[in-house]
């Protein structure tokens, strides 16, 4: 193994113990089971890849299996951590938290069916087209989900939106990478291996920072609005910007405009 | 270079652009200051400044204008004039923003949303500011027919006094959130 694997592997060990002890010393263990179950399958996976290569090499069936079921394991775990998140942030809106969810699944779904469609029916590449879709859909789900956040104003702490930030990251470049992977193959594993590294290492140390101020700062409880508000003002506000839009169109089509 | 990696390469790049302008903005919303706080957002303060704006904008001032001075310069006063209703246009789709602000917070501040009713929101507002760009690029070449801006401003108006009635309404039946904000666990 070449040296800067070995530094990445030790520093990505160090972080993968430190992260989750952690959390269980601020006690974030309880408020985010999924995001710590998941940090901890991460843990054993490594375990589990590093005794595998230690027994049968690097290269070999194995190892190639070992790391592709604990893998799968692992992204459904992160697909869980996500998803509760999500859940944390938006879920005291009720109203719009009913909305986003079933965007979500299907924004989620779409894409795992978009990358698995668009990806290669031999064995080889269907596994790394699955880890690919399932990838994608994280990342599709959580940039979907900030863009709903924004657009209705919802208030993020920045501990949180760094959580969200590095996931979504992390899929994104291993969905590029499993890519770049699916064309290149054996020639490419080795780089494949290096940047999958640096980019977990990035968002450990995200999550890390993010689980250390999280516990300082106080939880704010939303407060909701009567049924009536809604219901009263939403129908008005669209009758008046369908109105505004009839307006604005006919001073686009008026002849006067533009003219003095 | 395949299709996949190429496809792949450009949702990867749209997604990182689009999650740096959803999660990139980290100020305070004014949700975090309760519901109390949106109230005084509702004042649209560009729509009371019409009646200025239209005398400003009298034709017999034009005319007037157009007999008594050299065409130069009063090539310069129409210049002006149109510079006005743009900004008096600036000042409505400000208003406009402040109260589309507002819906929105109520809405995510609903116990129930209506999906239908959210996407038609968007539609309208979206094609809202299609418009205002499109009005804005065609009064930028010279000045409007005010007697339209005016209806404009008068569904403004009529909107701002709607959505403070029903906020009044839910400040006086006591049911006015204290503080709301971000949720964590």
């Amino acid at each position: 193994m070449p040296v800067l694997h070995k530094i990445l592997w030790g520093l990505n060990i160090t972080l993968e113990i430190g992260v989750p002890f952690l959390m269980v010393w601020k006690k974030q263990h309880r408020a985010f089971p999924a995001v710590f179950a998941y940090l901890v399958l991460n843990l054993s996976q490594a375990a589990a890849i590093y005794v595998a290569y230690r027994w049968k090499g690097y290269v070999s069936w194995p190892a190639f299996w070992t790391y592709w079921i604990s893998q799968a394991i692992v992204v459904v775990a992160r697909w869980a951590a996500v998803c509760e998140l999500c859940l944390v942030i938006l879920g005291q809106f009720k109203g719009i938290w009913a909305l986003t969810w079933r965007v979500l699944a299907l924004i989620g779904g779409g894409s795992l069916l978009f990358a698995v469609g668009l990806g290669g029916h031999d064995f080889l590449k269907l596994v790394t087209t699955f880890d690919l879709g399932l990838e994608m859909s994280m990342a599709m789900v959580l940039v979907v989900f900030f863009s709903f956040a924004r657009y209705y104003k919802i208030a993020i702490q920045n501990p949180l939106r760094s959580m969200g930030i590095a996931f979504c990251l992390y899929s994104l470049f291993r969905a590029l990478n499993d890519s770049v992977l699916q064309i290149f193959l054996r020639r490419y594993t080795a780089t494949w291996s290096l940047v999958d590294e640096v980019t977990y290492l990035a968002t450990l140390i995200l999550i890390g920072s993010a689980t250390y101020v999280l516990g300082s700062e106080a939880s704010r409880k939303v407060v909701l609005l009567p049924r009536a508000a809604y219901s009263e003002l939403a129908p008005q506000i669209s009758n008046r910007l369908q109105l505004l839009n009839m307006r604005l169109d006919e001073i686009l089509r008026s002849k006067q405009a533009g003219k003095t | 270079m395949s299709l996949l990696l190429i496809l792949i390469g450009i949702l990867v790049a749209g997604s990182l652009g689009l999650l740096l302008w959803a999660a990139g903005h980290g100020s305070a919303s004014p949700k975090q200051q309760g519901i109390n706080s949106l109230v005084p957002d509702l004042n649209c303060e560009h729509v009371t400044n019409l009646s200025q704006i239209r005398q400003a904008l009298d034709a017999k001032d034009l005319e007037y204008i157009s007999g008594k001075l050299p065409s130069s310069k009063t090539r310069r006063f129409r210049k002006e004039r149109s510079q006005v209703v743009l900004k008096y246009l600036r000042g409505l789709k400000e208003d406009f923003d402040r109260l589309i602000d507002t819906a929105q917070i109520v809405a995510s501040l609903s116990p129930e949303v209506e999906a239908k009713e959210e996407w038609k929101r968007f539609k309208l507002a979206a094609r809202f500011r299609l418009n205002y760009e499109m009005a804005r690029i065609k009064f930028t070449v010279g000045s409007p027919a005010f007697p339209k801006l005016e209806n404009l401003a008068n569904i403004l108006t009529s909107l701002e006094m709607d959505l403070e009635r029903v906020m009044t309404e839910i400040t006086l039946s006591g049911l006015t959130p204290g503080e709301s904000g971000s949720a964590q666990g």
